[in-house]
């Protein structure tokens, strides 16, 4: 199976930066295949990353799973982490308290820029807005994870610069 | 968050890593991952974990538990807690996706246990499929302690129904899935969600439906496996 054998482990290596947990992963990421087994799709990979990011933040919002995956989650799956608001660490105990207190296009940009460690500019291609955009969300980002960490924000999330370095320098 | 590496200047994201790694990089971009990755230890650990975990076998395709918690009373058997071996890649049990519409799809990722019941409702069964050390293998009607496993259904394209799968032991009843009401029916479709054998006891797992509402686990626990009259019921013995 061309698709799954292609992009199957980058979607489990993603939903596992999100949920922190193997078992519930491998599901989000089946569920996602048997759906475009369904419809008959065969998106590119920069699609499933944001099917597969939706279905784990959905996952994540449920209530009834929320317990769980802050008391099992394990943190060797995230990896080394690359990218910090500020000085936070996005943790599972921030990403749960964060997908309570933004809307859910918000969240999603979260998981790009702190898990993922997207660009702006990579964010706002993907999701075809505007990096201004993008970068209003994270600073909005930024001052709710000062809040719920009870601290001040420190900085902007990246420099106000027209473009970026593409992501490696 | 496990490890303290700090990349040298703007991270290479995920999906570039994954997107160079596969080669679907474009020229240019690919010369700057690669040169960023030769001087940047953080970058170049999450790679190496593409790398690695390239040759590593993919999880079986199935049906997932989009509703992972686990059930309030369940003894014999529960969900997988714990972080599973993955299963193998076994030659032909592997979904195949193909291009196009396909109104009906009947996934295959499970093999078909040729004995599988179909009483009692027609033309629906189910099998019990068991993670065995990395091999997919049918229930060959005993089971070790630890063994995780999927009940895997057939049932008439188009029928509507609620499911749930329920264990008797001891004359009490358990439910290690959820229930599943939107079960698309066709050739072995997975129930969401796995679960574990545990003990020594003789255990009857049953495959139950109603077509109009829910199933009533109440009454479940109340009955009889042989009492049961929309079901498919299957006794596990502990391997001796």
């Amino acid at each position: 199976m061309d698709l799954y054998q292609r992009h199957g482990r980058a979607l489990l290596r993603k939903a596992e930066r999100i949920l922190r947990s193997k078992d519930d992963a491998q599901d989000m990421v089946h569920a996602l295949f048997v759906d475009l087994l369904q419809k008959g799709e065969e998106p590119d990979l920069p699609y499933l990353y944001r099917a597969i990011t939706n279905r784990c933040l959905g996952f994540l919002r449920d209530e009834s799973n929320r317990a769980r995956l802050l008391e099992a989650h394990d943190v060797a799956l995230f990896g080394p982490v690359r990218t910090r608001c500020d000085d936070q660490v996005i943790g599972m105990d921030m990403l749960l308290k964060l997908s309570a207190a933004v809307d859910e296009r918000t969240l999603e940009i979260v998981c790009f820029r702190y898990l993922d460690d997207m660009t702006q500019e990579e964010i706002a291609v993907l999701l075809g807005l505007s990096r201004k955009t993008i970068g209003k969300k994270l600073d909005d980002v930024r001052e709710i994870v000062a809040r719920l960490a009870g601290v001040e924000p420190a900085r902007p999330d990246e420099p106000a610069a027209p473009s970026e370095p593409g992501g490696a320098s | 968050m496990s490890a303290e590496l700090r990349c040298t200047g703007t991270p290479v994201s995920w999906l570039r890593l994954e997107q160079h790694h596969a080669g679907e990089l474009p020229a240019p971009e690919r010369d700057d991952v690669t040169a960023h990755l030769a001087t940047c230890e953080a970058c170049a650990a999450c790679f190496a974990r593409i790398v690695e975990e390239a040759t590593a076998p993919l999880p079986v395709l199935a049906r997932p538990a989009a509703s992972a918690r686990p059930p309030a009373r369940v003894f014999a058997l529960r969900r997988v807690a714990a972080p599973l071996a993955a299963f193998a890649v076994a030659a032909g049990v592997l979904l195949a996706l193909g291009r196009g519409p396909r109104p009906d799809p009947q996934p295959h990722d499970f093999p078909v246990d040729p004995g599988a019941a179909r009483t009692k409702g027609g033309d629906v069964g189910f099998v019990l499929v068991r993670e065995d050390e990395g091999v997919v293998a049918e229930a060959g009607g005993v089971y070790r302690e630890g063994d995780r496993w999927k009940a895997v259904v057939t049932c008439p394209a188009g029928m509507r129904a609620s499911w749930d799968l329920v264990v008797y032991e001891h004359g009490e009843a358990s439910f290690p899935l959820d229930p599943a009401s939107e079960l698309v029916c066709g050739n072995d479709v997975p129930l969401r969600g796995a679960f574990r054998t545990t003990g020594r006891e003789r255990m009857t797992v049953c495959l139950v439906w109603d077509d109009g509402a829910s199933v009533d686990r109440e009454a479940l626990r109340r009955a009889a496996p042989e009492s049961l009259r929309a079901a498919s019921c299957k006794v596990l013995d502990p391997a001796p």
